[in-house]
């Protein structure tokens, strides 16, 4: 890792369809960090149909164009791709629903510039009344099956804000294009022998984060995906 | 009759598979676990198709011997076979779409 005031961060959005809210969520993220000395917004337009593109190029967010609807994980795998060739020491990934609170940055990024951990991952059950019932149901199950299947039990495995060294992006051979991309960084956590820790964070649910969020019963395609790639890889 | 042609369509099918697992294997497209998996797998399927009397003892077991078995055999090799090309065909496609759009999106970025 670079000398403290030297660490580039690079902050990866998976952006679709996402118009209405994403020059917001780029305009609100930070310009300076403690122990952090460049920030890189990477926004991963993922084949969106409306005019998020146009919103992106009005920020000071770095474009990524994907010709095609790839799903999160492909548009967050691209970002993370990216996020290496620029040389960046740690990565965050962050949703571009405006789900996330860009205050929680810092703390993800702490235990990594600390040489701590290698990959840290978000979870919104430090205070989990804020979650709504069915979302924490959800959840829940996912986070039983991401443990029978990786191995390792994390609170909240489906969480979109992680922060990755830049030894973990390197060591990680992330693959999987739809949600199932979540639970498969656990499972190459555990093959590479990452240290992972959780930190608490917040999440802001509004009608519209709450639309885009991902159907409960898409949990037997993440199912099939993560054990195919178990047994196979 | 068709029990002949059973035999001989599961050993063909039984075949394929492995051979094609073993070269999967061969070509770094699939782990020595998948392809020892597949090949046990289409191992088993051949035993019941050589000897579906084995099917039928099962059924019975199951449902009170109406000699249905050898059919659900027969049925079940196939769509077993069809099931497992499918997936890992649909697997592959995928990867590879998702590689090239990465590698499109990102030449674009390092312009």
């Amino acid at each position: 890792m670079a000398k403290k005031s030297n660490i580039h961060l690079a902050i990866v959005i998976p952006v679709y369809n996402e118009e209405g809210v994403i020059k917001k969520v780029i305009e609100g993220l930070p310009t300076k960090l403690n122990g952090i000395g460049k920030i890189t917004i990477l926004a991963v337009n993922d084949g969106s149909l409306d005019l998020s593109i146009r919103e992106i190029k009005m920020t000071r967010a770095r474009l990524i164009n994907l010709p095609i609807n790839l799903g999160y994980g492909g548009a967050s795998i691209t970002g993370l791709e990216a996020a290496k060739k620029i040389k960046s020491d740690i990565a965050v990934t962050f949703d571009g629903d405006g789900q996330h609170s860009a205050d929680d940055i810092q703390k993800i990024v702490d235990p990594i510039i600390a040489g701590k951990s290698d990959l840290v991952i978000g979870t919104r059950f430090s205070n989990s009344k804020n979650v709504p019932l069915l979302k924490r149901v959800g959840i829940k199950m996912m986070n039983v099956l991401t443990f029978f299947i990786t191995g390792s039990y994390v609170s909240d495995s489906q969480c979109g804000l992680k922060a990755f060294s830049a030894k973990s992006l390197n060591k990680m051979n992330l693959e999987l294009s739809g949600m199932e991309f979540a639970s498969e960084i656990v499972l190459e956590a555990k093959r590479k022998r990452l240290k992972i820790t959780e930190v608490p964070v917040r999440i802001i649910y509004t009608g519209y984060s709450i639309k885009k969020g991902q159907s409960v019963f898409n949990g037997i395609n993440i199912m099939l995906k993560l054990i195919y790639k178990k047994i196979t890889r | 009759m068709i029990i002949l042609f059973t035999k001989f369509f599961s050993l063909i099918l039984a075949i394929i598979v492995i051979s094609r697992s073993i070269s999967d294997f061969r070509s770094k497209k699939e782990s020595l676990i998948m392809a020892v998996f597949w090949s046990m797998v289409w191992l088993a399927i051949t035993i019941l198709a050589f000897y579906p009397q084995l099917i039928d003892i099962i059924i019975v077991k199951l449902d009170n011997g109406t000699g249905i078995g050898t059919f659900n055999g027969i049925a079940l090799v196939f769509i077993m076979f069809i099931c497992y090309r499918i997936y890992a065909k649909a697997h592959r496609v995928e990867q590879g779409l998702r590689k090239i759009a990465t590698q499109v999106g990102l030449k674009d970025f390092e312009k």
